[in-house]
């Protein structure tokens, strides 16, 4: 069965330079980075913290720019494309973040918060569609009125992974889903996110501490050192 | 040497009603004991803690109980008796060292702030025994000058753990104190509280909602839950057989690199309640276990096997009937 490439990154370089008196100061945070990852594949990026992950998650999610190299995502080089275009394909692309707390906006009611990828996409929606989100991550539908600081730490991270998914994304990121929150808690959101992977055949790029959780989760391992990429097995963890 | 007797800790909510957080604690500790108190985060293991510190938040008050230090009942002291107490006998490392730290001075001035308010040292004196501190927690002494946002989450951790033990405390609280610390640097701060624990001969309190932490370091575990105590065992014995469905539940949702791949992790159904009064047992809802006696009446903590005690009648009922590993 052949596979659709979902990300690819082609020798992607990236250095900041910081102005000290009298002094410039270069520092490479990529040296020529490499990656492929296709449909319904799993790959976890690992790393000691101040490696450049967080720095490549920014480049594939068009937030900062590369110095050299491309970013293909579904095949087109989104630095050769219109803002408009850009977006579009950006749309493609869900993220589940760290922090379950701090990454729902305490204003908004939960109807607002799933309703948002759809406004800005200029999508048009149903409420049973924003229903039938939430009960695929076992909440329902009278969670809609309500807001984020109603819900534990494991519900709001359910409510992320939801609008993660409204749009049927071709590629999730998830940097650190479950750092925050308890063991027994945690062990829930894996399967969801394994659940839902097998479900919607999405590709998943994982960033994460806990190396036996990667080595559960993933196919492949790539380690971070020094701005270099290296593949790894499970083994050698 | 500090015993807690049927502790129970109320906090009155926005519509003056009062409920329990933390129900009927009782638990002894000896000196030189390390004791690890396991749960879920909002399971109250934090606020039994600050109870013995003295340190509730205005709206939560211990309502009923003793907490016996060295045969004193403490919630019995004034103020200034109590503060006497609290870092040159108790002391205290908190969860989040980042906060817990003054942003706008110094190490040495957090330090040397200790030993002007509780002592009679000269500067000169003083300045001279936090220079041994450092060695015992293993910093460098060029790290006095610099200010918290300066030293990494490990040293911030050292250093709040030579705050704590600048008096020669005799029980040592450790609030979650690697949650913010990658692998590694939890392993150090492990090793380095084991050390001191020797030199010192202290008794420890070590919070945590990690069992494999507590594993490492305790003596004796118990689990909370919703602010019952549902089981107790010295460490081994609670991992090599736990009895409540909770525990077991915990043990197997722990991923380990053994955890083979592609089949999906054991979860625990549901999740913590928060705040309301209720019958029966805590755990019933979540339980897969439960029956109509759960849902009427509290399981009492009872012995069930030598030395481990565990509150569940499920558990109570079917003792003699599982093997070895359980449930």
């Amino acid at each position: 069965m052949a596979y659709n490439t979902v990300l690819e990154l082609k020798d992607i370089k990236k250095s900041y330079v910081k102005n000290s008196f009298l002094k410039k100061q270069i520092t490479e945070v990529l040296k020529g980075a490499n990656l492929i990852l296709q449909e319904g594949h799993t790959l976890a990026l690992i790393g000691p913290s101040g490696c450049g992950k967080t720095t490549l998650l920014k480049i594939i999610l068009g937030l900062e720019k590369q110095d050299s190299g491309t970013v293909k995502i579904l095949g087109r080089d989104i630095s050769q494309i219109t803002k408009r275009e850009l977006r579009e394909i950006l749309s493609n692309i869900g993220v589940i973040f760290q922090d379950p707390y701090s990454a729902l906006d305490p204003r908004q009611t939960i109807e607002q918060i799933l309703s948002e990828p759809f406004i800005i996409n200029k999508i048009p929606y149903t409420k049973q569609t924003l229903i039938k989100a939430l009960k695929e991550v076992s909440l329902n539908e009278f969670d809609l009125k309500k807001y984020p600081h109603q819900f534990s730490g494991g519900q709001r991270q359910r409510i992320n992974i939801a609008r993660a998914l409204i749009l049927k994304p071709k590629l999730i990121i998830a940097d650190e889903p479950t750092s925050a929150l308890d063991v027994s808690v945690q062990a829930q959101i894996v399967n969801l996110i394994t659940k839902m992977q097998k479900k919607y055949n999405f590709a998943l790029l994982f960033v994460s501490h806990n190396l036996a959780l990667c080595k559960y989760l993933c196919q492949n391992i790539v380690l971070v050192k020094q701005g270099i990429l290296t593949e790894i097995s499970g083994d050698e963890l | 040497m500090l015993e807690v007797k049927h502790l129970t800790v109320s906090i009155r909510n926005k519509n003056g009603k009062i409920y329990p957080i933390v129900k009927n604690l009782s638990y002894k500790l000896q000196e030189g004991q390390t004791l690890a108190i396991v749960g879920e985060s909002g399971c109250g293991k934090t606020m039994q803690a600050m109870a013995i510190m003295g340190l509730l938040p205005p709206n939560i008050s211990v309502t009923r109980g003793q907490i016996l230090f060295q045969g004193k009942d403490i919630l019995k002291l004034s103020k200034k008796e109590r503060r006497e107490i609290n870092g040159k006998e108790i002391a205290l490392v908190f969860q989040d060292a980042l906060t817990a730290l003054n942003p706008v001075i110094t190490i040495l001035q957090h330090l040397l702030e200790v030993f002007k308010a509780r002592t009679n040292l000269t500067s000169d004196e003083a300045e001279n025994k936090i220079k041994e501190l450092l060695q015992q927690v293993e910093l460098p002494q060029n790290i006095l000058s610099s200010y918290p946002h300066q030293i990494s989450g490990g040293q911030r951790q050292r250093v709040m753990l030579a705050l704590a033990l600048a008096l020669n405390p005799k029980l040592l609280i450790a609030d979650e104190p690697t949650t913010a610390l990658d692998e590694k640097t939890q392993e150090q701060i492990l090793n380095l509280i084991k050390k001191l624990q020797k030199t010192y001969k202290m008794a420890v309190i070590f919070i945590t909602h990690d069992l494999i932490l507590a594993k490492e370091i305790a003596d004796k575990i118990f689990v909370l839950y919703y602010g019952t105590k549902i089981e107790e065992a010295a460490s081994k014995d609670l991992f090599s057989n736990p009895l409540h469905p909770y525990t077991y539940g915990l043990f197997k949702s722990i991923i380990t690199r053994d955890t083979p791949k592609g089949i999906p992790l054991f979860e625990i159904y549901g999740y913590i309640k928060k705040g309301g009064r209720f019958y029966g047992c805590p755990f019933k809802d979540r339980c897969k276990k439960s029956s109509r006696v759960c849902y009427k009446f509290l399981p009492p903590l009872e012995e069930l096997k030598p030395k481990h005690f565990c509150a569940c009648f499920w558990a109570k009922s079917t003792q003699f009937q599982r093997g070895k590993n359980g449930i």
